[in-house]
Parts: structure tokens; sequence; C-alpha cells
């Protein structure tokens, strides 16, 4: 099945990130949600409002996702160098 | 996480796992907050008045049971019971009897209301007629002895375990009036 821009939109659906932004974006995710969570509670239970809590929760949890789940460059800004593809003769030899 | 589905999907795991963790935090405070039924039912006052006793047919197959008439008085502050993990308060009042024979507990509703806000926590009605029918489920009061009137409430909170508890009781008991069903059988 070939359409236009086919490789163009599985890269973008696929959204690959190298290792170090998987890193940061692994890292971000648990302080983060860790620390809004903490923040909702102690938010609403000195404004004795749900309404706060679930508020600050959902707005900053958006805003996680945001910056997490697009691939965005600052997360691609250490690409992985691969190494040259080895002709297929010498790897006849070895075996 | 090197695709956009991994980082969703390990993002919606871990956030699950954060709300879990924040319910139960806001469901533990409620047992900080909330005041027992003693503090409650401070200033509480509920007197009731026994009118006469009709016969109505009642139920699916129409069967004849004693009605008692009565009106009642409630004062009561419930707004303590209002914190922010509270939704609603359920809030009933109950008629206790007993029987002569075989002393058997009744207890009847036979007024309700939802309460949604601290304001409307502050009870003050007077003259209040019942809801629901006061009858007795063996269809006649020849056996009841006198009653006490009862302020019970239903706490339901946004996250957390439904608590209940009383908010006052009368003080004296009001006897059931003899009916003229009564007096024919006597």
């Amino acid at each position: 099945m070939d359409f236009p821009f086919k490789a163009q939109i599985q890269s973008l659906a696929e959204g690959k990130i190298d290792f170090e932004g998987q890193k940061k974006v692994e890292k971000s995710m648990h302080y983060v949600l860790s620390g809004v969570t903490a923040l909702a509670f102690v938010v609403g239970f000195a404004r004795q409002s749900l309404q706060d809590t679930f508020l600050i929760f959902g707005s900053l949890t958006t805003l996680l996702f945001l910056v997490m789940v697009p691939p965005w460059p600052f997360l691609n800004q250490h690409p992985v160098t691969w190494l040259p593809v080895k002709p297929s003769e010498d790897s006849k030899k070895d075996l | 996480m090197h695709s956009v589905y991994q980082r969703v999907n390990n993002l919606s795991a871990f956030l699950t796992s954060c709300l879990f963790v924040l319910s139960g935090l806001i469901a533990a405070t409620t047992f900080l907050l909330q005041p027992s039924s003693a503090t409650v039912s401070n200033g509480s006052v509920i007197s009731a008045e026994h009118l006469a006793v009709a016969t109505k047919r009642l139920g699916w197959n129409r069967r004849n049971y004693e009605v008692q008439n009565l009106n009642f008085n409630v004062t009561a502050d419930l707004s303590p019971l209002f914190n922010w993990n509270t939704k609603q308060l359920f809030v009933y009042i109950t008629a206790d009897y007993e029987h002569t024979q075989k002393g058997i507990d009744n207890r009847v509703v036979i007024w309700d209301k939802i309460v949604r806000d601290r304001e409307s926590a502050k009870i003050n009605l007077t003259k209040i007629k019942p809801k629901y029918p006061l009858r007795d489920y063996s269809k006649s009061f020849k056996y009841a002895l006198p009653a006490s009137y009862s302020l019970h409430y239903d706490v339901m909170p946004w996250i957390g375990v439904l608590t209940s508890g009383m908010a006052g009781t009368s003080v004296d008991p009001v006897s059931f009036p003899t009916s003229k069903l009564n007096q024919a059988t006597m």
C-alpha cells in the first residue's frame, strides 16, 4: 500500500527520539507526576476544594503530555552514530 | 520510550498509579476532618406530636393499614460534616418503638432529605408532616409502645467510604393513641 508522503507520515507516527531524550522523558515523567500529585493534594487540602486538586492535576498532566509525547527537536539532540555497513563477503569468511 | 505509542502508554500507566494514590489520600483525610456523631448532635432538638390514627388502604393488594398521623419539629446543625470530600448528606428521621409482645424493635423512616451544601445543612423545620406513612408491619398499632423520634445522617463522600451517624433523639417517648379499630376489638 503506497500513498504520497508515506515515509514522512510513518516517521511522524513513530516519533522516534534518541536515547538521551528517552532518559530525559522517563526522569521527567516520574518527577513531574509525583510532584503534581503532591502539589494537587496539598493545595486542595489547604483551600478545602476538591475542584482545585483536580484542576491542578489535570492541567499540569496535560502540559506534561504535550512536552513528553511528540518527538520534539530538543529530545533528538544526541543521535546515535551507527557504524558503516560491512561488505557481505567478509562476514561469510568469518563463518 | 522510543515511539509515541510507548510514551503515551508509560505516561498513562504512571498517571493511573498517581491518581490511585491521590484518591487514597483524599479518602484518608475524611477520617481526620469528619466530626463524630456526638459533636454533630450538639444542640439538636427533635420533638413530635401524635395526632389521630387513620385507616388507609396501602400496598399493591390494598390491605387496610393503621396510619399514625403526626407533626414533628427538627432543629439541627449538620454543617460541621461538610469538608472538601463531602458530596452530599442524606438525612432521615425515624420513629423507633417496641412491641409489647415478643419485644420486637421497630424503626420506621418517616421523612428524608438530601442536603447538598453547608447552608442547607442547618435544618430548622416546625410542624412538618411525615413524607412516608408511619405504619406498622402488623397493620395495627395495638401492641405498640411509646415511640421516640431520631435524626440520622449518611455522609456521602466524593472519594471514600460512606459513613452514618445519629444527630439527636426526642427526649420523651410519645404514645400511640388507641384507634377506632382497637376500641372495636376491646
